[in-house]
């Protein structure tokens, strides 16, 4: 006999689907096929047992041989996913989690993106479809000006709800199964702060910089912003890398953990994840360093530059066009609230171009260099 | 990818990739794999954790490796049979080369 169940959102709700499957077959019904797209699970009535059930997802997901001959087995193949279970009662042995959650932050990723957009059409239409109740005979409406917004509202909702679902689940995964937090350090003696602008633009000035507090006696204990919080007296050699990442795979944090390295800080903005890595070594040993292509690293630091200079140049050109404009228009002796326009845009353009210069020379002249 | 997408994207190999895949005649943990490298070669190729990351992500993806967790949740690669019709055509290759350093050596000394 065949039954079918419908599951919405299976694919982001991974564990509780295994459990889910897992309780059907203590219920007699054994998973036969998938119907992807109307996210209808097929089963077959047999005899009740227990069974776990593990999902795992990528274009080449594949069961390893360990896995076959620790009791894994395929149970259904749709696409780039695979679900595979044990009925032994002792499970040492799991299949990798790292496909599902690259799928997931992938999605949250994109999903984010479109709450913002969302968050911003809530935001236009939301605000004049309130006013528009308020001001206007609403019998006299057609229903379609007011169910367009209404859709409108609905989907942005959703979009930011679906958002919002993702992250938690993202969460939930990468704290169970993956070691992604920042190794924490309690500091005993004496604490102090300096301050280092931009830092996440230059990351080897940053290495250079670190290695070169630590060989005073500072040892990094945290980094909040653009602040770095140092413990005076610390006798170490520690070797410190930071490095940017336009996206990290789910075993990129547990690689640099086994090898001994301490993740100090990692940071998400516009360009990309940063992150601080150090590691100790002796006295007579190699520095010891990831191991990334400089070539390969060089790219990514000068992609970082040019998305920075390039938003900056728009900022400058933007506030500039507008000066410009002003000033043709400007009449002497006119008033005070013209004068302060033209005075704050005109401070903001010169100071977008200072950061520019600055920017631009740290790059060209300090950080290029220590790539050689 | 198939086999033969496989080798006409990975062959001739990089001396890391060859190390790697070679250190996965057993299944092992990504730090396991750099001490085994270091074994092979008397220290002679250190590999990064960078470095491992970075190759093991792109076999990973292209069929080559798989991997699974034990018990602490630590990751264990193991090769597919991709990985090792792979590994065969490259010691293959290798071979050949070796058997040539081996007859014509004499005319560079």
């Amino acid at each position: 006999m065949t039954i079918k169940r419908w599951r919405p959102f299976w694919s982001y709700r991974i564990e509780e689907t295994e459990q889910w499957l897992a309780e059907m077959a203590h219920d007699g019904l054994q998973l036969s096929h998938i119907q992807r797209f109307s996210r209808l699970f097929q089963f077959e009535k047999v005899a009740s047992i227990e069974t776990i059930y593990q999902i795992q997802y990528g274009k080449s997901a594949q069961l390893a041989k360990t896995l076959q001959n620790n009791g894994w087995h395929e149970v259904v193949r749709a696409k780039h996913w695979l679900i595979v279970k044990n009925n032994h009662p002792s499970i040492s042995l799991f299949p990798s989690r790292d496909g599902v959650l690259r799928r997931i932050s992938f999605h949250e990723d994109k999903w984010s993106r479109f709450a913002i957009i969302s968050a911003w059409i809530l935001f236009i239409i939301f605000m004049p479809f309130c006013l528009m109740l308020f001001m206007l005979d609403f019998e006299d409406l057609a229903p379609i000006w007011w169910m367009i917004p209404i859709s409108i509202i609905i989907l942005a909702v959703s979009n930011i709800r679906l958002s919002f679902f993702l992250k938690r689940q993202l969460k939930a995964l990468e704290k169970k199964y993956f070691n992604t937090s920042i190794d924490q350090v309690q500091a005993t003696g004496k604490v102090f702060r300096k301050k280092k602008n931009n830092w996440v633009y230059f990351p080897k000035m940053l290495d250079k910089w670190l290695m070169e507090m630590v060989a005073q006696g500072n040892r990094l204990v945290k980094v909040n912003g653009d602040f770095f919080i140092f413990e005076d007296g610390q006798n170490e050699k520690v070797s410190y890398v930071c490095e940017m990442r336009k996206r990290v795979e789910p075993s990129y944090f547990d690689m640099h953990k086994e090898a001994g390295w301490q993740l100090k800080h990692k940071t998400t903005q516009r360009f990309g994840s940063f992150f601080i890595w150090a590691k100790q070594y002796k006295e007579g040993e190699t520095i010891p360093t990831l191991g990334h292509d400089i070539t390969e690293e060089r790219k990514q630091t000068f992609g970082t530059y040019l998305k920075q200079s390039a938003s900056l140049l728009f900022l400058i050109v933007l506030n500039l066009t507008n000066l410009l404009l002003r000033i043709k228009e400007y009449k002497f002796g006119g008033d005070i609230g013209d004068k302060t326009v033209l005075g704050i845009l005109a401070i903001v353009v010169l100071l977008s171009v200072s950061i520019l210069i600055n920017v631009s020379y740290k790059y060209f002249y300090k950080e290029r260099k220590l790539y050689s | 990818m198939n086999i033969e997408q496989i080798i006409k994207s990975y062959s001739p190999m990089t001396e890391t990739a060859f190390y790697i895949l070679l250190s996965l005649s057993k299944p092992r943990h990504g730090y396991g794999i750099i001490k085994h490298v270091e074994e092979v070669t008397n220290n002679r190729l250190k590999l990064g954790s960078g470095t491992i990351y970075g190759t093991l992500t792109k076999m990973e993806r292209d069929g080559i490796i798989t991997m699974y967790a034990d018990e602490k949740r630590k990751k264990i690669y193991e090769i597919t049979d991709g990985g090792k019709a792979l590994m065969r055509h490259e010691m293959k290759r290798l071979n050949e080369l070796y058997v040539n350093v081996a007859k014509y050596k004499g005319a560079f000394e």
